[in-house]
């Protein structure tokens, strides 16, 4: 609810809604089979009136009262003291007003009630707004109804009882159905068959009439669990209400005592709490579970994109150089052709370089798709030498340039891997760029980046790349190898993620060591530990799909 | 002096030799260079025309080849080429004196423009150069008398004044400033200023 509630207008269709919801009220209960009470048709419904209250704003508190009011004198003519139910109905009404500005405004309830910390409010509001009724009822009839202390503190609790479930019946259904997306709502064959067990379970309950009443009640519960389960709050809230119709037809027909009402009524009040914080729980885990999926789906988005744009960017780069190259022969050749006795033998020979160019252009494109090829893993057996020099030859420019040495250590007779060459090379790549890039910000001194492969333990070798750069700021060391995590302002922080997704989707790990140098390594089964182990075509973690 | 010629400079030997294909087409001079310290390492200061930089290369980059060519005062205009554009790059080179800033892969037409304007510039300079090579000899030619004459003059002192300060006669002072106007090859005072500004800009 927005703070200037009040200044919205009144919607002739809210009242509309709360006036059929109000007939339909009055026609399905009749809280005078318990108390004979003079005001309950002239005084708002207060579960009613408290979820319209709290979905709606409080400025239509009066107008509650007047539709109230207006609905009560074709039934029930004007009531014998009008002016005591008028001042009964405004004494409710200013209580339900209070209450709801506590936990509106006060307490931040969602009137749509969507955890359970609304849910646990509500009930307190529940309660007190039972009381409330209760009071208001029991204090306006005349003294006679109750003739001694004892007689009005018994009517008090039952009436409360009453209202209670009345509040938990109705004020929940309204408040947690209303702004539902009803257009994707169908009733299935699975909601009639629950209907039906419910009327099945009442039918046990009263309709077999060898048992005491009370010992199947519990049988209400299945259906309730059931529906909960399947359908949440939005489904724990119709079935107590259809649960609460049937037994007060029931219980009206069957003209059962009044303490026997009371006593269905606590039992219904258990499953009332029941359902709705079962109803709550389901529907609180399955919002959860939507929200991680759909994260899920939003990372690897992300990740999709994230690697399309390096490599997008790369590719611009390197295809830019053929075709500048393809432009310039073209615009000399047209040159050529107009004197072709003289230029003849030239034009061949920038012909050549033309095709020459063009299939050093379709090679950077043969390597994209290479690098996209259907995200599946395509292990062969590799030298851990080409492996590495796979990796760094793409960076051997940029570490000129930054004036980085480049050193590798490989220890003698290493046993071949099974890898895929792609993968394990943008593993490297994504390594020693950041080094590269560590370095980069370091300040003079010397510069270098050692990558060493040695073999850690049976069937592992272990690749390394350290640099001696400033190292790795501590708050971002725990979540290195999450995605996003990064010290780079223009970077994504996905390239540990994707490195360390890549390493073990080969059955290897990917980690920082502690200390300095900053020293990352990873571990790849040799080929003869994987033959042993018979890794067949493991899946790739991210879909390029 | 040696002719115009356009310097092209860029680790990647298909674009460098296809540019200096074209280039030669075009009736332009060319001189192809692999790498910014392969330039530097060869680069006179009598060097004429203009430089086609990479801007991203091996080693040296061309910002920061523009840079050492500026410190070391070669009037040699630079239109650069880049793989993919960068502002803030461009907005340096621009800033440090470059003519163009040119996208690979090249439109032809802006190139042939941006070196015609590049060489045009570079003869803009040479001759402001001679001209100012010229007026510094003529001063050199002048005595030291002369020089404090003319000094006096373009500050608007009459002969009166100068004789004065000289401590000569006014008449010396008209001899000394005929010889000077003549050798400064000035018709009038105006002219003269003219000169003394153009000889020192600053």
């Amino acid at each position: 609810m927005d703070d200037n509630a009040a200044m919205r207008p009144i919607s002739w269709k809210i009242l509309l809604a709360y006036c059929l919801a109000s007939l339909v009220l009055d026609a399905v209960s009749n809280p005078q089979t318990i108390l004979p009470l003079a005001l309950a048709p002239w005084t708002p419904p207060i579960g009613l009136s408290l979820a319209f209250l709290l979905l709606f704003g409080l400025h239509y508190a009066p107008w509650l009262i007047g539709v109230t009011f207006l609905i009560g004198l074709p039934i029930y003519g004007l009531p014998p003291d009008w002016l005591a139910a008028l001042w009964a109905a405004t004494l409710l009404m200013l209580g339900l007003v209070g209450l709801t500005a506590w936990v509106s405004h006060g307490l931040r309830l969602n009137p749509r009630l969507e955890n359970l910390r609304d849910l646990s409010w509500f009930l307190v509001v529940a309660v007190l707004a039972a009381w409330l009724d209760a009071g208001v009822h029991v204090f306006s009839r005349s003294p006679e109804a109750a003739p001694d202390a004892f007689a009005w503190w018994a009517d008090l609790v039952n009436y409360w009882v009453g209202a209670l479930i009345r509040v938990l019946v109705i004020a929940p259904l309204v408040m947690a159905n209303t702004w539902r997306d009803w257009r994707k709502w169908r009733p299935t064959r699975e909601m009639v068959l629950q209907g039906a067990t419910i009327g099945v379970a009442l039918w046990v309950i009263f309709g077999l009439h060898y048992t005491d009443e009370f010992k199947f009640f519990y049988l209400l519960f299945l259906p309730l669990i059931w529906i909960a389960m399947r359908f949440g709050i939005h489904g724990a809230t119709a079935a107590l209400a259809a649960t609460h119709l049937g037994l007060n037809m029931i219980l009206e027909w069957q003209e059962l005592h009044a303490i026997t009402v009371v006593e269905f009524q606590m039992l219904m009040l258990g499953l009332a709490l029941t359902g709705l914080f079962l109803g709550m729980t389901v529907s609180v885990r399955r919002a959860t579970e939507e929200r991680l999926l759909r994260r899920e789906a939003d990372l690897n988005q992300a990740l999709r994109l994230a690697a399309a744009g390096e490599m997008a960017q790369a590719l611009a780069h390197e295809l830019n150089q053929p075709l500048s190259a393809l432009a310039n022969y073209a615009q000399a050749s047209r040159m050529m052709l107009a004197d072709l006795d003289r230029h003849g033998p030239l034009l061949a020979e920038t012909l050549n370089k033309i095709a020459d160019e063009a299939g050093r252009a379709g090679q950077v494109v043969h390597r994209l798709r290479e690098f996209f090829r259907g995200g599946t893993v395509r292990m062969e057996t590799c030298a851990v030498a080409d492996l590495i020099e796979e990796g760094i030859a793409p960076l051997r420019k940029r570490a000129a340039r930054y004036g980085v040495e480049l050193n590798l250590n490989l220890s003698a007779n290493l046993p071949d891997l099974s890898a895929d060459r792609v993968q394990i090379a943008t593993v490297l790549i994504n390594l020693v760029g950041n080094a590269l890039d560590a370095l980069r910000k370091g300040q003079g001194g010397e510069r270098r980046i050692d990558i060493g492969a040695d073999q850690s333990d049976a069937g592992m070798v272990r690749i390394c790349v350290a640099d001696n750069g400033p190292g790795i700021a501590p708050e971002i060391q725990d979540r290195l190898f999450q995605p996003f995590a990064t010290s780079k302002p223009e970077g994504m922080g996905l390239g540990l993620a994707i490195s360390r997704t890549l390493v073990e989707a080969h059955g290897g790990t990917l980690e920082l060591k502690p200390g300095r140098p900053t020293r990352f390594c990873f571990t790849l089964p040799t080929e003869a530990a994987t033959a042993k182990s018979e890794i067949r075509n493991p899946k790739s973690p991210i879909d390029h799909a | 002096m040696p002719e115009p010629t356009i310097y092209i400079v860029d680790d990647d030997n298909s674009v460098r030799d296809s540019l200096s294909l074209l280039l030669n087409f075009r009736g332009f001079r060319t001189r192809e260079f692999a790498s910014a310290e392969d330039f530097l390492a060869d680069w006179k200061s009598d060097w004429r025309g203009c430089l086609l930089l990479d801007l991203r290369m091996t080693g040296m980059d061309g910002l920061s080849l523009q840079q050492a060519l500026n410190e070391r005062g070669a009037h040699l205009p630079i239109v650069f080429l880049t793989g993919h554009g960068d502002i803030a790059q461009a907005r340096t080179a621009l800033k440090a004196g470059a003519v163009d800033f040119l996208e690979k892969p090249i439109d032809h037409e802006a190139l042939f423009q941006s070196l015609a304007e590049a060489l045009r510039k570079n003869t803009e300079l040479q001759e402001v150069e001679r001209r100012q090579a010229d007026l510094e000899g003529r001063i050199a030619r002048l005595s030291e008398r002369e020089k404090q004459v003319m000094e006096r003059v373009v500050t608007g002192r009459h002969n009166r004044e100068i004789a004065a300060e000289l401590e000569i006669s006014p008449r010396t002072v008209e001899v000394f400033k005929a010889r000077m106007m003549e050798k400064m090859q000035a018709r009038s005072v105006p002219e003269l200023v003219k000169l003394v500004l153009e000889a020192n800009p600053d």
